[in-house]
């Protein structure tokens, strides 16, 4: 199964493993990889080619990795496998140590929301609504009540310099601060990992080294981040860069970790 | 960092949902409100219908109030032995005005004299059935004349050889005028007609008979004989709508210990055929509210998918960041049920608006029912749940990895 399956509840919940995994403490690195793909792939229903083949890919805790290759060669699709966006067709992936790979939809759902935080390639905002209202999103579905939300969300923003604008409506912001609301939005829940789809994609020079340095920053707070981009800054401070190949097998094989 | 403890999937609090829907809705109120015209409608026609169908069925009551049976018959319901006279109290008459919404009473009986002959003067004998009855009868049976008198207390009190011919009889006897006196003989009694019927309620009979006094009837023949089946009847005429009460509480104005020795009648009025008039005219009514309901349901429905089609992008997001299947459907059916709730409110208003306005033109009291008026809003609030439900499957099954690589509007 290519996508998030429609059943949700197929496969057994592993409880205490998933507990495990949310309950990691972040702050002291552990033996424990934060992401294993072992054989991974990805084939889109009714395609014949898988989109991503056989990826063998380990990331430690407070790695900041960046994904390089030409459009089209599957960082969107890998890095939606890492997010739990999708699910493996072929191999597995254990998340924190858990398999997430078999997990119902109300796990991957919780994990999605607590553990992962994205940045895509378009700022994704809604337009219409307050730069607040929209970093406030993720923890609405963390439970939080509306002023607990206010405060994450008004922190979040302090942390990518965009406090000033928190009343703002998103639509009024330039590009490049609608992509760092956007930053402020995916940690607002304070994600242990971050994943970045080619942020300075649309983004000018300026705008792009900010969004550049935010993730650098970050990652020194010791979240993972992983960065789908062609900017050559982002792979200059990474710990180390993955070139995706079209349809390649096997190319993540080993750990390039330090 | 802070350690994380989870115990629970992601949640999303009902407030919040509403929140969350009544923000996206005020981001487009100009979608809200064209959304929410069909049950705008809808409801609208719901109230406007059900409100003027009970405002038309109160004209319609009143309009046939003078309709309403005014007459209440009574008479003796078994035969026992015979009465030394009529078998009500003496002043059964003022007993009975005591009531409130009786305008006159009175008794009467055919007399059967083996042949009721009655001549008109010393030519070819002529009949006509004769009738004994009390003043009070004639001011019960509305009996009006062409001309002469009726007769009244003080002839009942002196026998007198007096009587009433109804215009069949006048007719049937060659009396068409009293500009001289006429005599009829009634068993060889002659008695001196005093009146000319023109018109009568009550028995029919009035009209071919001639009607003496009773106490002058009881003086020559003796008091009615039951066994010939002449029981003594006794009419009352009420005010309108007053019938059904007097019916009730005859019987023990004439006998306090036994009121069930008594059969009342009540003829039966025009509130049978009102009522169907007026269920007929509801039900109509009822029919086109629920069609305009479905319209306006139909029409939730088809805004509230191209919404969430459009939207997809967003609630891809939303599933990104930890929504869940059930928090999605949640959000749109709260979006649909606002929608509808905005629609029922603002319907009720314009039916009760318009329920005055057409009363208020065709002279009408309006009359609104709360329970007519009330769920107009829960109607919308359902319609619009419903139109959500299919919309709400839609979006829950929206892949975010697919839906984000679109861009999110608005």
């Amino acid at each position: 199964m290519a996508t998030e399956s429609l059943s949700g509840r197929g496969a057994a919940r592993p409880t205490r493993a998933l507990e495990r995994a949310l309950t990691q403490p972040i702050s002291r690195p552990s033996a424990q990889p934060l992401i294993e793909l072992r054989g991974a792939g990805v084939t889109y229903p009714g395609q014949r080619s898988p989109a991503l083949s056989a990826v063998d890919l380990t990331v430690r805790h407070g790695e900041l990795v960046t994904l390089t290759g030409p459009p089209g060669s599957g960082k969107s699709t890998l890095l939606s496998l890492i997010g739990l966006l999708l699910r493996p067709t072929t191999g597995s992936y254990l998340l924190n140590g858990l398999e997430v790979t078999t997990l119902g939809d109300r796990d991957r759902t919780a994990l999605r929301g607590r553990m992962i935080g994205r940045v895509f390639q378009r700022p994704q905002l809604l337009a219409s609504r307050s730069v607040l209202d929209n970093v406030m999103l993720p923890v609405l579905y963390a439970g939080l009540r509306r002023p607990q939300r206010a405060n994450a969300a008004a922190a979040a923003l302090e942390r990518v310099g965009m406090a000033h604008r928190m009343h703002a409506l998103a639509r009024e912001l330039p590009a490049g601060e609608q992509q760092r609301v956007a930053i402020a939005r995916a940690i607002a829940g304070n994600p242990s990992l971050l994943l970045c789809d080619d942020p300075t994609a649309s983004l000018d020079d300026v705008a792009a080294a900010q969004v550049i340095g935010l993730l650098v920053s970050l990652h020194k707070g010791s979240t993972t981040v992983l960065v789908a981009t062609r900017d050559q800054l982002a792979a200059a401070h990474s710990s180390r860069s993955l070139a995706v190949d079209p349809g390649g097998s096997g190319k993540f094989a080993g750990d390039f970790s330090q | 960092m802070i350690r994380r403890r989870i115990r629970q999937p992601t949640r999303l609090r009902s407030a919040d949902a509403i929140g969350e829907a009544c923000t996206a809705i005020l981001v487009k109120p100009a979608r809200a409100v064209v959304t929410s015209l069909g049950t705008l409608l809808g409801v609208a026609w719901f109230v406007t219908a059900l409100g003027l169908a009970s405002t038309a069925g109160a004209h319609v009551t009143s309009a046939f109030a003078h309709r309403l049976p005014t007459h209440v018959w009574i008479s003796p319901k078994r035969a026992g032995p015979a009465p030394a006279a009529v078998p009500y109290p003496a002043d059964v008459q003022q007993r009975l005005r005591t009531l409130h919404g009786v305008v006159a009473a009175g008794f009467f009986w055919p007399l059967r004299l083996g042949r009721p002959v009655v001549v008109s003067g010393p030519g070819a004998a002529r009949h006509a059935p004769v009738i004994a009855a009390s003043p009070g009868f004639l001011a019960a049976a509305a009996v009006q004349l062409s001309s002469g008198r009726l007769f009244d207390a003080w002839d009942q009190a002196h026998h007198a050889q007096v009587c009433v011919a109804g215009t069949v009889a006048a007719r049937a006897l060659g009396i068409r005028t009293l500009r001289k006196q006429r005599t009829v003989y009634i068993n060889n009694v002659p008695c001196v007609v005093i009146g000319i019927v023109s018109s009568a309620s009550g028995p029919q009979s009035i009209q071919r008979s001639v009607v003496l006094p009773s106490a002058t009837a009881i003086a020559l023949w003796g008091p009615p004989d039951e066994r010939a089946g002449a029981m003594p009847v006794l009419l009352i005429l009420t005010r309108p709508g007053a019938a059904g009460l007097v019916a009730r509480q005859a019987p023990y104005v004439l006998s306090q210990d036994r009121p069930d020795q008594f059969l009342v009648r009540l003829p039966p009025g025009p509130g049978a055929l009102r009522g169907q008039v007026i269920s007929t005219l509801t039900s109509l009514f009822y029919a086109l509210g629920w069609i305009s309901l479905a319209i306006g349901t139909l029409s939730i429905a088809s805004v509230t998918w191209l919404s969430v089609r459009e939207r997809s992008a967003e609630f891809g997001l939303r599933r990104a960041v930890g929504a869940r299947r059930r928090h999605i459907v949640a959000h749109v059916i709260c979006e649909s049920a606002i929608v509808g709730l905005i629609g029922g409110l603002a319907g009720a208003s314009l039916g009760v608006a318009t329920i005055i306005l057409v009363a208020r033109a065709r002279g009408w009291v309006p009359v609104v029912a709360p329970l007519t008026v009330l769920p107009a809003p829960v109607a919308g609030a359902a319609a619009g749940i419903m139109a959500g439900i299919i919309p709400a499957m839609f979006a829950a099954r929206i892949q975010p990895a697919e839906a984000l690589t679109r861009s999110l509007a608005a």
